[in-house]
């Protein structure tokens, strides 16, 4: 629901790294996990809605889904998951820590090779 | 090509203000908790409960969350208690920055309790620290107990839990064992009261929680 906040917390932040006023963003790259609540579609949607105007204009965001990492008290054991049941698939206890899932991070930016003519 | 490695939270903005809102509420020895639940669970009603309970006992102030109307705040305000409204116009949480703007205006009021009541909405306000203490998830009963399963996120980011309006249990066909228990697989650590604001029950065991957390400060 506030995929269009974290469209402009984007747009904020990648601006940061245009090299001068020559110099154009052309892939955004994120890591989006799965349990952040944001759905991929809408911030897709939301980000061309706002990148519109501004000289982010012609990038393009790239989303790398980050798999739900648990902990196991029970077994000990890190397990990564796609899909969370609240038990650890290897013992079946309940006694496990949630430890990733929920980021929502820019890996990395790439510009364009030659500023437009 | 081009390729800069930033590794850049996408939320680290509000992450840090949240920070420095925690510094500030720490100087101001001031024990803040963020109220989180869908609309209508009774957010407000338990506010003005815990604010009948506590007054002479510890100053309150509240920040009031809402996308439209200062509704909230007006029924804060009847109790006399510093309040401030925000009204977010369509955003569905409430942000660092908004919180540090509106305690600015309520922090020479020497409270020792700032309860923010966030914007109506399960989902989204999970992931906007606040820079508070505690984040308190509110269930009320009426809303069915596989809510905890349906939105974790909220479940698990909190240590607290009050579910609410348990005196309607008899009228719907929720059921408190089941509730509890699926609130607790998301989240085995989640400490629960029970509360009516009808009849008043579990507000005392909610309020002495409140006040030992004040105190131990």
């Amino acid at each position: 629901m506030h995929e269009l906040s974290v469209a402009n917390e984007i747009i904020n932040i990648a601006s940061q790294y245009l090299p001068d006023n020559s110099g154009r963003v052309k892939i955004i790259k994120l890591k989006i996990g799965t349990l952040s609540n944001i759905l991929v579609d809408s911030l897709i949607y939301c980000y061309e809605a706002a990148v519109k105007n501004t000289l982010l204009h012609d990038s393009t965001l790239v989303i790398e889904r980050a798999p739900i990492i648990i902990n196991c008290k029970n077994c000990l054991e890190e397990i990564l998951l796609d899909v969370i049941d609240n038990v650890c698939p290897n013992c079946g206890s309940i006694d496990i820590e949630v430890t990733g899932g929920d980021e929502m991070q820019i890996v990395e930016i790439e510009l364009y090779d030659k500023p437009e003519e | 090509m081009s390729i800069i490695t930033i590794e850049r939270k996408v939320l680290e903005k509000n992450d840090q203000v949240a920070e420095q809102n925690r510094e500030i509420f720490r100087n101001k020895k001031i024990f803040v908790i963020n109220m989180l639940s869908s609309p209508g669970s009774g957010k407000t009603s338990i506010i003005e409960k815990t604010i009948e309970m506590l007054t002479g006992k510890v100053k309150i102030a509240v920040i009031e969350g809402d996308v439209q109307t200062d509704l909230d705040a007006q029924r804060i305000s009847k109790l006399n208690i510093p309040v401030i409204q925000i009204v977010t116009n369509g955003a569905c949480h409430l942000e660092a920055n908004l919180v540090r703007d509106a305690f600015d205006k309520i922090q020479n009021t020497g409270s020792d309790l700032l309860i923010i009541e966030n914007v109506g909405n399960l989902v989204c306000p999970a992931a906007y620290d606040l820079g508070e203490n505690e984040k308190v998830v509110i269930l009320s009963v009426t809303e069915g107990d596989d809510k905890p399963l349906k939105y974790p996120a909220m479940f698990r980011k909190s240590d607290y839990l009050i579910i609410n309006k348990i005196d309607l249990i008899p009228y719907t066909n929720c059921r408190l064992d089941t509730l509890k228990s699926n609130a607790l697989k998301i989240n085995p650590k989640l400490h629960i009261f029970e509360t009516s604001c009808t009849t008043s029950e579990g507000i005392e065991e909610w309020c002495c929680w409140l006040i030992n957390k004040v105190s131990s400060h």
